[in-house]
């Protein structure tokens, strides 16, 4: 990881704001939003400055919808208000990064505006993100009554069965790595509540992860509250091992199926692809799920038995120490080949 | 002499302008002079293209995760180090990449670098990353070396750092 140093005389907010356009060398645009949303300068309203960013046709769409995820970040609670006035952006990259954001801090009365973006927008993309962004608040809420697309378990279809390379088994994390999973997750998720949050921890292969677990969906009622609901019991955090920081990257939604069946999904945060599926009843005194891994490019074959007991959760499984095989990028002759129409090589998806 | 291979490979492609392809052939430039003062050679350099459509929003990284994603979805099947550069990487971070990068592509973990363009820094940020995929770790305590955390720096890389990049696997005899 390399991060970008910005001389003294640049820290001033008219530099900030000119870096935003591009205009200023040495501190390109994704410098300049992180300045303004971390560093405390002077005379520079942060949430302003960035809501003035997100608003400006004058900046390119990908550096609006860049504020739009910094602005979530520092204006945290208060941030709902402004994302849904930007779902009615005329640029839908701006529109769509406010769904995204939304999605992570909206509540239930924003669900209609997104309802009403998802069917307008025009690309597949764009509508896989505002309705992931809906499936976040209905999961986060356990609403009912709004109907939102699930993608089945048989029509993502399965990956090759992990053999077993790698095992893995859950532990609680000691009070400093807790503290810096949840600071991570609350990066994204700025009104979760450490408090009503249990932590563990799974050393898989060369990947250390944060789970933290929602109390009020697994805690003493040991996932009852699943089978009536749509819940959001988990979000798991991947640590980067060269800062010590938790980044959270995959959110578990889960849904009542017949009788006291759920239905899990572990998804990638922000696009919402389902990667891992599975099912559990809580019928049992000690409920178990298990998870399977979805035939996704690249990602890692995995089989998973999560059981809630009176003492908390255990994740043990087995891993895969090779991935999915991944998507090929088409290879193009010469280097200023801009699209796939010329200089075309091979292309294997 | 040895030498290593990388595959340029550019993320919502569509989107790149002229401008944008002189800044990846400059960064290559400099990532060519730096390696060569401890007497390593860039070989190949091949280009490969993912067009907004298939980047499924990932041509715009908001995070590290989202850096790791990118990398284990595409993957270019051959002995040089996957590159992907991206137009904006949301955040203080201009590049991302394992420490050493994985020998097998297709193994569990992050397997290649990404690179944000960032105008004339873009090179020293194509250098760190790739120095990183060879087993290179940040130093700390020196300023005008490559590996330093941030950019710009001197840029520099000692016989030691580049002893060890010739003992990664994907360098070529």
């Amino acid at each position: 990881m390399v991060r970008v140093d910005i001389p003294v005389e640049d820290l001033r907010p008219d530099r900030m704001r000119a870096a935003l356009a591009g205009q200023v060398s040495g501190v390109p645009p994704s410098a300049a939003l992180a300045l303004i949303s971390e560093a405390q300068l002077p005379e520079l309203d942060p949430e302003a400055t960035l809501r003035d960013a997100i608003a400006n046709s004058d900046l390119e769409p990908r550096i609006r919808a860049g504020a739009v995820r910094a602005y979530l970040r520092v204006a945290a609670e208060a941030a709902p208000g402004a994302l849904a006035e930007f779902l009615q952006s005329e640029e839908e990259r701006v529109a769509v990064a406010a769904a995204t954001a939304l999605g992570q801090i909206g509540t239930p009365e924003h669900l209609s505006a997104l309802q009403n973006m998802r069917r307008r927008v025009r690309a597949d993309v764009a509508r896989r993100r505002v309705t992931f962004a809906e499936a976040l608040i209905v999961h986060r809420f356990g609403v009912t009554d709004h109907n939102v697309e699930f993608p089945s378990a048989e029509a993502l279809g399965d990956a090759p069965q992990a053999v077993g390379a790698l095992s893995f088994k859950s532990v609680r994390p000691g009070p400093e790595r807790r503290k810096r999973a949840l600071e991570g997750i609350r990066r994204e998720f700025p009104t979760l509540d450490p408090a009503q949050q249990d932590v563990y921890e799974l050393q898989c292969g060369p990947r250390l992860m944060q789970i933290a677990v929602a109390l009020d969906v697994v805690g003493r009622d040991k996932g009852r509250a699943a089978s009536r609901r749509p819940a959001l019991p988990a979000i798991v955090a991947v640590q980067d091992p060269e800062y010590d920081e938790y980044n959270p990257v995959l959110v578990m939604l889960s849904r009542p199926a017949r009788g006291n069946q759920v239905t899990l999904q572990l998804t990638r945060l922000g696009s919402g692809e389902p990667i891992y599926v599975g099912e559990g009843s809580v019928d049992r005194d000690e409920p178990v799920f298990d998870l399977r891994a979805t035939n996704t490019p690249g990602i890692t074959p995995m089989s998973a038995r999560v059981r809630l007991t009176d003492a908390g959760i255990e994740i043990t499984g087995m891993s895969e120490a090779r991935a999915v095989p991944a998507r090929v990028p088409e290879q193009i002759e010469s280097p200023d080949t801009a699209g796939p129409q010329r200089g075309r090589r091979s292309a294997r998806t | 002499m040895p030498g290593i291979s990388i595959n340029v490979i550019r993320v919502g492609s569509d989107q790149f302008t002229s401008a944008d392809l002189t800044t990846i052939s400059n960064a290559i430039t400099v990532l060519r002079n730096t390696y060569a003062t401890i007497g390593l050679t860039l070989r190949r350099v091949e280009h490969f293209i993912i067009t907004t459509a298939q980047a499924n929003g990932r041509d715009v990284i908001d995070n590290n995760g989202e850096a790791e994603t990118l990398t284990d979805e595409w993957t270019v099947s051959n002995n040089a180090v996957d590159v992907f550069f991206v137009k904006l990487y949301v955040g203080g971070v201009a590049g991302l990449s394992p420490v050493p990068g994985p020998c097998d592509k297709n193994a569990k973990g992050m397997d290649g670098a990404v690179v944000e363009l960032i105008g004339g820094t873009t090179g020293q940020v194509l250098a760190h990353e790739v120095g990183h995929y060879l087993g290179l770790s940040h130093v700390t305590g020196d300023s005008t070396n490559l590996m330093f955390p941030s950019v710009p720096n001197g840029g520099n890389l000692t016989t030691a750092q580049g002893n060890i990049m010739k003992s990664h696997c994907f360098i070529e005899a």
